[in-house]
């Protein structure tokens, strides 16, 4: 079991309902990893999901193109959820990398022990998993204005 | 030009232009300002009376003598007409003149790309510049001319030895050295050259780049005595041969007569300022496509002569402050004692989208009437810049460069929200207006922030892999959500590893017209990704740089260049209309 010790100012556990949170800390492990660490590799599985404590972490996700390979990367920040894929993804595989920039701690918590969480405590399973849909809308609403700024008139290059 | 009995200029107001400035000065003769920091006519080439270039072994004459006090001046992210950082290098150099200091400026030679295109000279600016400003701005002691040549030998070797049978197995598809000069413009960027049969070579695609932005630059910067220069010019890597292997300006034997081109350029020039300090002018601009700082030998020099050494770093903090930082303090192993901010009361309006300025227009009206509720929103961008600099562990002063239509409720404002944002202090400086009288509340200021503790530290660790290193600037820095690496990066990514070049720090090549890699998003970028379309090698000055979205290594003129009004004043053969 991790402390609280900290965790008050990560946006997702500030969310929580404090039976919950501990309900949460109590399954997780608090974990530290070196700059250049590999958490996971893409395709991995099956995996925890993971709070981000303190430093930096950059999901990398590997596209085939037909001007040959591309990376898109995600650089996580303090306070970021990132494996959700250990729960609901396709066979719970990690469609993405994760590698750490810099030295970071992270929050990490088996997708087997929170679905076990989750049955034996049905009502608090749709509270979290309610705090995850809010988590999952905010970082959908930052991709859509991406993708809206990419649009603006004149962003696009032909050249 | 006259010669000085007083040392100090004769205000004006209004202010006469940097020209009438600059050509009504009264000159120290250049042995005058050698000798008043310690150096004899030995140690000094003469150019003329006020220019000399430095010998290089003076360092170890005064090599028991401590160290001074090294300064960077950055900027926040500036409108395109630039906010002063070198008026404001100079004007702290002469205010910490005037406070009895022993100072240097280390600033870098203009290109003539923009003093005839869109920006003009590079000297300063008021009753703030380096002089002999003509020189300055032109050809002063031929680096320029120097490192031009020597880079169009190279490209001159790799043509020839393609022609007289390809001995070495260069892919003649596959070079990645092009020509250079330094002048704008933009039918140079791609040609083709050897047209015309057999005689005339081996017809392929080619390009010029300004000479500011060739490999041959950086490594003058970069280059830390006569030696480290040599070796660093053998390995530049032009390309590879048809088996992928690398080939080098030493492979071409061409590296030694490059080193004797550069053999003079390799001492910085000695100038003065208005006020007779010393300046040290060495290497060259464009910190957007290069890493655009003075040279690492003319700060050494100056920190071993004087007690407080002011350099600048080209446009905002996160381009050349953090190349400065990360590259050049790596090669130099020098730490600054303090960073200094230029900030513009007109250009945080913009910030704040009051209004565009646009080079060669007059500004609108809402970036010259008072409008507190866009400079506060605009301070962001203020804001993200002192966290940039404080990243480094430096102490941050921030210097309010006033002009005459900024209102003292602007200024207290900007004052209140640096210091807010995490500044040491804020101080409004007028030496574009009162010369080194001007900025004396500036040099104090940083007088005591060098007497501050610091904690400098790199932004990354070189054993990081290159798309590490990468990502740290652009979410760090930048402000990034993350980085896409489109199919030419991704592919040098894996080449450049299997070399052995991922050990080298970043140059990113990134407009210097927002944080982010879009020049039109100003204030604090937020919810974009970096796109970084192809990386580069300069193997040589030892760097890797990232293509960030659409940059030009050969800027083009724009509709109304500066060189319409230059020309000679044949009575007495002045130089008029520089600015």
């Amino acid at each position: 079991m991790t402390s609280i010790e900290n965790l008050e100012n990560l946006s997702f556990f500030d969310g929580l309902e404090p039976a919950d949170r501990d309900a949460l800390l109590a399954i997780s492990e608090r974990r530290t990893y070196a700059a250049g660490d590999t958490i996971f590799g893409e395709g991995d599985g099956p995996g925890s999901l993971r709070v981000l404590v303190s430093g930096l972490v950059s999901l990398r996700q590997k596209l085939k193109g037909s001007s040959g390979d591309a990376q898109m990367a995600k650089v996580s920040e303090p306070g970021s959820v990132f494996g959700i894929a250990a729960l609901v993804g396709e066979e719970h595989l990690y469609p993405h990398s994760a590698v750490t920039l810099e030295a970071t701690e992270l929050i990490e918590i088996e997708g087997e022990r929170l679905l076990a969480l989750f049955e034996a405590d049905p009502a608090a399973g749709v509270r979290i998993l309610l705090r995850f849909a809010q988590y999952m809308a905010a970082k959908l609403s930052s991709a859509r204005e991406q993708i809206r700024s990419r649009l603006r008139p004149g962003l696009i290059s032909h050249g | 030009m006259q010669t000085s009995d007083s040392r100090f200029p004769d205000f004006k107001d209004p202010v006469p232009s940097d020209l009438e400035i600059a050509q009504d000065a009264a000159l120290d003769p250049i042995l005058d300002v050698a000798e008043r920091v310690g150096l004899g006519p030995d140690d000094v080439d003469l150019y003329g009376k006020y220019k000399a270039k430095v010998h290089l072994d003076v360092r170890e004459r005064y090599a028991d003598r401590p160290q001074g006090r090294y300064i960077d001046v950055t900027a926040i992210t500036p409108t395109p007409l630039g906010e002063g950082k070198t008026t404001t290098v100079v004007g702290l150099s002469q205010g910490l003149g005037r406070l009895g200091k022993k100072v240097f400026t280390c600033i870098r030679q203009p290109s003539q790309g923009p003093t005839f295109g869109i920006k003009g000279g590079a000297a300063g600016g008021g009753y703030s510049q380096v002089i002999p400003m003509e020189d300055f701005n032109l050809h002063l002691t031929g680096d320029l001319h120097a490192v031009t040549a020597a880079h169009n030998l190279l490209a001159a070797a790799i043509d020839n030895h393609i022609h007289h049978g390809n001995a070495l197995g260069i892919n003649p598809f596959d070079v990645s050295w092009p020509r250079v000069l330094d002048l704008n413009d933009r039918n140079l960027r791609q040609v083709v050259i050897g047209l015309g049969g057999k005689p005339n070579g081996f017809p392929r695609e080619s390009g010029f780049d300004i000479s500011v932005a060739s490999e041959v630059m950086a490594i003058l910067a970069l280059a830390t005595d006569l030696r480290d220069l040599r070796e660093r010019l053998g390995r530049i890597v032009i390309g590879e041969t048809l088996k992928r292997q690398p080939i080098t300006a030493e492979d071409l034997k061409v590296a030694g007569a490059m080193a004797v081109l550069l053999k003079d350029a390799v001492m910085p020039t000695l100038l003065q300022t208005l006020e007779h300090t010393p300046a040290l002018v060495h290497a060259g601009p464009f910190a957007n496509i290069a890493h655009g700082n003075s040279s690492v030998i003319a700060d050494r020099i100056a920190l071993q002569l004087g007690d407080y050494v002011v350099t600048e770093s080209g446009f905002g903090s996160d381009i050349g402050m953090e190349k400065f930082m990360d590259i050049k303090c790596r090669a130099s192993g020098l730490v600054p004692d303090c960073v200094v901010i230029v900030a513009t009361i007109r250009a945080l309006k913009m910030h704040g989208g009051a209004g565009k300025v646009v080079a060669g227009r007059p500004l609108p009206e809402e970036l010259t009437s008072e409008n507190l509720e866009a400079l506060e929103t605009g301070c962001a961008n203020l804001a993200a810049h002192i966290r940039i600099a404080k990243l480094f562990g430096v102490p941050v002063v921030v210097a309010v460069n006033r002009f005459t239509l900024d209102t003292d409720k602007e200024v207290a404002l900007l004052e209140r929200l640096a210091v807010e944002a995490g500044a040491e202090t804020a101080v409004m400086t007028d030496h574009w207006a009162r010369g080194g009288e001007g900025a004396v509340n500036l040099a104090e200021a940083v007088v005591a922030a060098c007497e501050k503790p610091k904690n400098f530290k790199f932004l990354y660790d070189l054993d990081l892999p290159i798309r590490n290193k990468i990502e740290i600037i652009a979410t760090k820095v930048y402000g990034a959500e993350g980085v896409d690496f489109l199919g030419p990066a991704e592919t040098k990514l894996k080449r450049f590893t299997k070399l052995g070049y991922d050990k080298f720090p970043i140059c990113m090549a990134k407009t210097h017209l927002s944080l982010s890699h879009e020049p039109r998003w100003k204030g604090v970028p937020t919810n974009f990704r970096l796109p970084v379309r192809d990386i580069r090698a300069s193997v040589g000055a030892g760097f890797l740089y990232p293509l960030c979205g659409d940059m030009r290594t050969m800027p083009g003129l724009p509709s109304s260049p500066a060189f319409e009004n230059v020309d000679l004043d044949l009575e007495t053969g002045r130089v008029i209309g520089l600015f």
